[in-house]
């Protein structure tokens, strides 16, 4: 049997955005799933946020490569921030 | 010793780029690293050993910079990263988005940027989040939910029904 959007369980959007930061209950992923499955406009919504994250993402990628992170990890081995 | 100074220029990276985005200023952000980084030497006996120094060396950094907000009695003033050690993994194709990720991270009430930033960017868990800006877990869940609400509707991501066939955003979920 297939669930429609309207016989879906109801989710808080918080759920949501639990969910996609992988902090929601174990026991609650099934509920979240299932609505998922049934409910385009929740699966819009979670592939706008996939997409906000990845861009953040994009935008500031770690700068652990660069000359001024490693003066400053040399200063601080060095006790000298 | 040494092994705490380790931990702690292990962290460097993670707390130049939050500082980045968090003060929009290259500037600004190096100042708030150095002193974060300053104040944590000399309190090495806060910290203990087999901790993470994740937390706490976000906690210090955040609360510099909310004193420094204070003190200069301004919101930052947020310009564009693409340049210097910062320049985007992904150039091109993304860089509308990026622009209209700039704008909605302009708008953002400050409380709710630190909140988004630190878990969407910095990929820590609710309960570190509530931790380092000193706020119940409840508080963060309303901020994320609420600044990535605002910063949806400023991004306009174009998502269609043909984006978002069911296992494609089932998959998205981040491992805890």
């Amino acid at each position: 049997m297939t669930l429609t959007a309207t016989d879906a369980p109801f989710i808080k959007d918080a759920d949501l955005h639990a969910y996609l930061d992988g902090e929601l209950a174990p026991a609650a992923v099934p509920s979240v799933e299932a609505r998922l499955s049934a409910d385009m406009e929740a699966r819009i919504l979670m592939k706008s946020l996939e997409i906000q994250r990845e861009a953040l993402q994009s935008k500031y990628p770690l700068p652990d490569k660069c000359p001024k992170t490693k003066a400053m990890m040399d200063a601080v081995l060095r006790g000298q921030p | 010793m040494d092994v705490q100074k380790q931990a702690i220029a292990g962290e460097i990276p993670r707390l130049r780029r939050y500082a980045r985005a968090l003060s929009g200023s290259d500037t600004d952000a190096d100042d708030l690293v150095q002193e974060t980084l300053a104040r944590a030497l000399t309190h090495l006996g806060q910290w203990t050993m087999g901790d993470s120094p994740r937390k706490w060396l976000f906690s210090i950094l955040h609360n510099h910079y909310v004193d420094g907000l204070r003190r200069d009695n301004r919101r930052p003033v947020h310009v564009s990263i693409d340049a210097g050690d910062f320049t985007p993994t992904s150039p091109g194709a993304d860089a509308g988005i990026r622009r209209d990720l700039d704008k909605g991270l302009q708008a953002l009430p400050e409380d709710q940027r630190q909140v988004l930033l630190l878990v969407g960017l910095e990929g820590l868990s609710y309960a570190e989040t509530a931790d380092i800006l000193d706020i119940p877990i409840g508080t963060v869940m309303s901020r994320l939910a609420r600044g990535r609400e605002k910063l949806r509707r400023e991004m306009m991501c174009d998502v269609g029904a043909d984006d978002v066939a069911v296992g494609s955003v089932i998959a998205v979920r981040r491992t805890p």
